[in-house]
């Protein structure tokens, strides 16, 4: 500190850059937890590779053809990875050269699909990020996306009024549904001190279950759909897509702006609402909370119905934007990887919209990556990743020790659990 | 968080929650006995359900094949039991008392003793091959809905406290076993010792889990990673195996290895936890989905390509010379593969080790008031590393039950919440490793009892999914309260600074 303080000038901005770059922040954190999660797969896919594997027993007498061999199979599927999540270079010359429809469709898909599966991702992340400010851990997302998508569904096809009627409709069916899951939860741990984890992670496999029940019911079933795939939601109950002119591949909907309205409104009711600062306060010291009067019962149901309907809100998206019908592993993951999204994001609104987006890109990618690496390196390698990132940016003082980043005691929270009860 | 739990503990206030306990027990079992008796005793009263025991005379231990036979050794062991417990008074405190519950042990065989020589006589068919028994499905439900709405009363009105969690695990069980007996009415044979059996390999995870968690949570430690510890010592348990194709020794080698991955990922949440003192239910969930994605990821690169590195390969089954011959106990405690009964010399051992010895007193010291123990030089940290990492054994060895117990392949996804349930059985057994056994074993027969169900769906007036969920939905039931309320370890969670 004292070097940096007194001599500034004699450094140049180079240096200096580099001093500051070992001041932790969370952007820098950011940055190495991504370098250690890559650094990991790369371990993973050469560990996996069986012909890499092989060259290693030759790394003394040839190690440089060895690492090279292994840095090169690491670098194509990294580059696949980022080439199907953001934009293929091959595509983008194309299109440079011969700018026409076709071509720029080609280029946007990356893109679209990277959003479109973040699209509920934001909206659950941020769900349970309302949870865990304060201090509310909210592990049943996946029941809480079913519970609105089903609701949705109900509301879809039971009704065919103008889109702008029906969909607002379904937005509210499915936030009632994930509110009356959450808030069950809410209720119980309120009144008897059942902690939400265990209750919200039953609730997911009860809810699982529900569905498997509901999609043989003939209020439900799609007459002769093999697949157990439910009646589909009406064309008026559609979310429409930004870019159908274009092609039909891109999927990117209307969704994606109402995540963003869920964003704003997070972060408004967090920074400007009064419900919003007495949960972060029940969040951060229920002691002192209690001394202030905030009524912390209240409090507990209210921020975990209102996690629970944007979860439902998730499920509704998911519903809408992309399927327009339910399966019975409905939500595939997303339940869970809100939880590490919103972990991702520090729980800040902004930083959950991020974080959905790096995992849309990480699926996306995940998924060229398998298609076109030669060994077909599988796309649970980018959830690995994923993984590790999450665990070094979930507890930064990992990091920041052992890359000696200085100042880092602002982003290391030391709240306890809390405990059971 | 509730005020209720931080209020201060005297006497009468445990006495008050005690009663208040027994009143909340005595109600439930009040209202599953009306549910028995409205339910299973309506039943039309010519119907009948045949019961099989599933073992025959041949197999059968000779001393209770006989009702003579029987009586004889009933009345013989109840002297010598009695004498030797009379005899034993003054090393009653010392050896026996060590082994918590072991009164109750004695009571569960007696009750044993005394009903067989009664199912005996009260209607076991002799010609058949296997024993079978038939038993009016009406009167079955009237009388286990009277016995239990009086035990109910009794428990209610009285506020028995020593009593009260047998009874309510009795009552539960008897509840399910109506309910068994109401849905194979009619038709096909109540495949009863095979379910039994099934409860007992099934529990086996939740055994293993919910005493990782109790080792953990004695200590402070929430341990919420066991599911992620599952999954790593099912997949390298199997691996190793598989690799060493089962031969000589490798399934032993197999299960420590299993052990130490549990422990390796105990280790990683202890080092978060104690040194980084970070949340300990996000590093937690964050080591599931680590391992979630991990085993996903290993099992389509490496495992569906190479079928040979995860084959099957199951613990042999081991029969206890005689035990094994006792009619339905024999084959549902004493003829299992060898992870059951590792599983309950694990819970002898960590009862032993928490309640008995130096270092569990101080892991529950550590575990109430760490400042307290820090003062009388006891190295928080330490403890605490300690028994986390063992817990992680623990629930190691538990996930290779997943693979080697049945003698089944790595599948993605096949601990399928057994790690989270381990942790409400955990709270339902209230931090004890023998409350864990017991819960265990009841979830593990809700388990056993959904996946044999399907033999008699078509009897069944509930959809099948809803008797699937029975297990998650009575944890539910169970965590809000319903077996009263519970006082966790008071430094669960809360990460220790040293001042």
């Amino acid at each position: 500190m004292t070097t940096t303080a007194t001599q500034p000038a004699r450094l140049g901005p180079l240096m200096r850059l580099a001093l500051r770059a070992r001041h932790a922040n969370m952007f820098i954190v950011l940055v190495l937890a991504l370098f250690v999660g890559l650094i990991f797969g790369g371990i993973m896919i050469v560990v996996t590779t069986p012909i890499l594997l092989n060259s290693w027993s030759h790394a003394f007498s040839h190690p440089g053809a060895t690492i090279a061999s292994s840095f090169n199979t690491v670098w194509f599927a990294y580059e696949q990875l980022f080439q199907g999540a953001v934009v293929n270079f091959h595509a983008l010359r194309m299109l440079i050269d011969n700018p026409s429809k076709v071509n720029l469709a080609t280029v946007l898909t990356p893109l679209s699909g990277t959003l479109t599966y973040a699209t509920p991702l934001i909206v659950a992340g941020l769900g349970l990020a309302i949870g865990f400010r304060s201090s509310l851990f909210n592990i049943g997302g996946q029941g809480q996306v079913v519970a609105g998508g089903v609701l949705a569904l109900l509301v879809a096809f039971s009704f065919h009024l103008t889109p702008l009627v029906q969909v607002p409709l379904e937005i509210l069916a499915a936030m009632l549904g994930g509110a009356l899951l959450a808030g069950l939860a809410g209720v119980l741990k309120a009144y008897t001190g059942a902690h939400e984890v265990i209750v919200t992670m039953m609730s997911n496999y009860t809810m699982t279950l529900v569905l498997g029940y509901l999609l043989i019911q003939s209020l439900f079933a799609r007459p002769g759909a093999r697949d157990g795939a439910s009646k589909a939601v009406g064309a008026t109950g559609q979310l429409p897509y930004f870019f159908s002119h274009l092609s039909a591949s891109l999927l990117l909907n209307f969704g994606f702006v109402i995540a963003v309205i869920a964003v704003i409104a997070v972060q408004w009711f967090f920074k400007r609402s009064k419900t919003g600062f007495e949960l972060l306060m029940v969040g951060q010291n229920p002691d002192a909370a209690r001394v202030a009067g905030i009524f912390s019962k209240r409090s507990i149901i209210i921020c975990l119905t209102l996690a629970g309907s944007l979860l439902g809100l998730a499920g509704m998206l998911e519903l809408t934007g992309v399927d327009h019908f339910i399966t019975p592993n409905f939500g595939g993951s997303y339940g869970f990887d809100a939880i590490t999204v919103a972990l991702l994001g520090r729980n800040k609104p902004w930083g959950v919209f991020f974080g959905a987006i790096f995992f849309g890109a990480m699926f996306t990618g995940g998924e060229a990556m398998q298609a076109f690496t030669p060994t077909n390196i599988q796309f649970s390698l980018a959830q690995v990743i994923q993984a590790v990132v999450v665990f070094c940016v979930a507890t930064p003082a990992l990091l920041i020790e052992a890359f000696r980043l200085r100042d880092g005691a602002h982003l290391v929270s030391t709240t306890g659990s809390g405990g059971w009860l | 968080m509730s005020t209720d739990s931080r209020s201060i503990v005297t006497l009468e206030n445990l006495r008050s929650v005690s009663r208040t306990r027994s009143l909340a027990y005595g109600i439930t079992l009040m209202v599953l006995g009306v549910l028995e008796f409205v339910w299973y005793g309506s039943a039309a009263s010519g119907l009948h359900t045949i019961i099989q025991f599933g073992y025959n005379t041949a197999t059968v231990w000779p001393v209770v094949s006989s009702p003579w036979r029987f009586l004889l050794l009933f009345f013989g062991v109840a002297i010598i039991a009695l004498a030797l417990r009379a005899a034993s008074v003054p090393l009653y405190s010392r050896l026996v008392a060590s082994i918590r519950g072991s009164r109750t042990m004695t009571a569960l065989i007696g009750a044993y003793l005394v009903i067989w020589p009664v199912l005996l006589w009260a209607g076991i068919n002799q010609g058949g091959q296997l024993r079978t028994m038939t038993i009016p499905v009406a009167l079955t439900g009237d009388v286990f809905g009277v016995l239990s709405i009086a035990t109910g009363a009794v428990l209610a009105w009285r506020r028995l406290d020593r009593s009260a969690s047998g009874l309510l695990f009795t009552g539960l069980f008897v509840f399910l076993l109506g309910f068994l007996i109401w849905v194979a009415r009619g038709s096909l044979d109540l495949q009863l010792t095979a379910i039994l059996a099934s409860a007992v390999a099934v529990s086996t995870f939740l055994i293993f889990g919910s005493v990782s968690g109790t080792l953990c949570e004695r200590s402070g430690v929430v341990n919420i990673a066991i599911e992620g510890q599952f999954m790593a010592g099912a997949l390298s348990s199997i691996v190793f195996t598989s690799a060493l194709q089962g031969t000589g020794l490798s399934k032993t080698f197999a299960l420590l290895l299993a052990g130490l991955f549990g422990a390796l990922f105990g280790w990683i949440l202890a080092v978060m936890a104690l040194r980084y003192q970070a949340n300990q239910i996000i590093v937690g969930v964050v080591i599931v989905a680590f391992c979630t994605a991990m085993s996903q990821f290993l099992v389509t690169q490496v495992l569906d390509l190479r079928q040979n590195l995860n084959g099957s390969y199951g613990l042999p089954v081991w029969a206890v010379p005689g035990l094994s011959r006792i009619p339905v106990i024999g084959p549902v405690l004493f003829d299992q593969n060898v992870l059951v009964f590792v599983a309950f010399a694990i819970v002898i051992m960590a009862n032993f080790a928490l309640f008995r010895t130096r270092w569990g007193l101080r892991v529950r010291s550590v575990g109430e008031k760490p400042i307290a123990s820090e003062t009388v030089g006891i190295n928080v940290v330490r403890m605490r590393y300690g028994a986390v990492i063992i817990g992680g054994f623990v629930a190691g060895i538990g996930g290779a039950g997943f693979t080697l117990g049945p003698g089944s392949p790595f599948t993605y996804g096949m601990t399928s919440g057994y790690g989270y349930i381990a942790l409400a059985i955990m709270i339902f057994g209230r931090w004890r490793p023998y409350g864990a056994l017991m819960a265990s074993l009841l979830f593990g027969f809700t388990i056993a009892l959904s996946a044999n169900l399907n033999l008699y769906l078509q009897q069944l007036v509930i959809p099948q999914q809803f008797i699937s969920a029975l297990p998650y939905l009575i944890t539910i039931v169970v965590v809000s309260g319903v077996v009263g309320r519970i006082r966790p370890p008071a430094a669960d969670g809360v990460p220790f600074e040293r001042r």
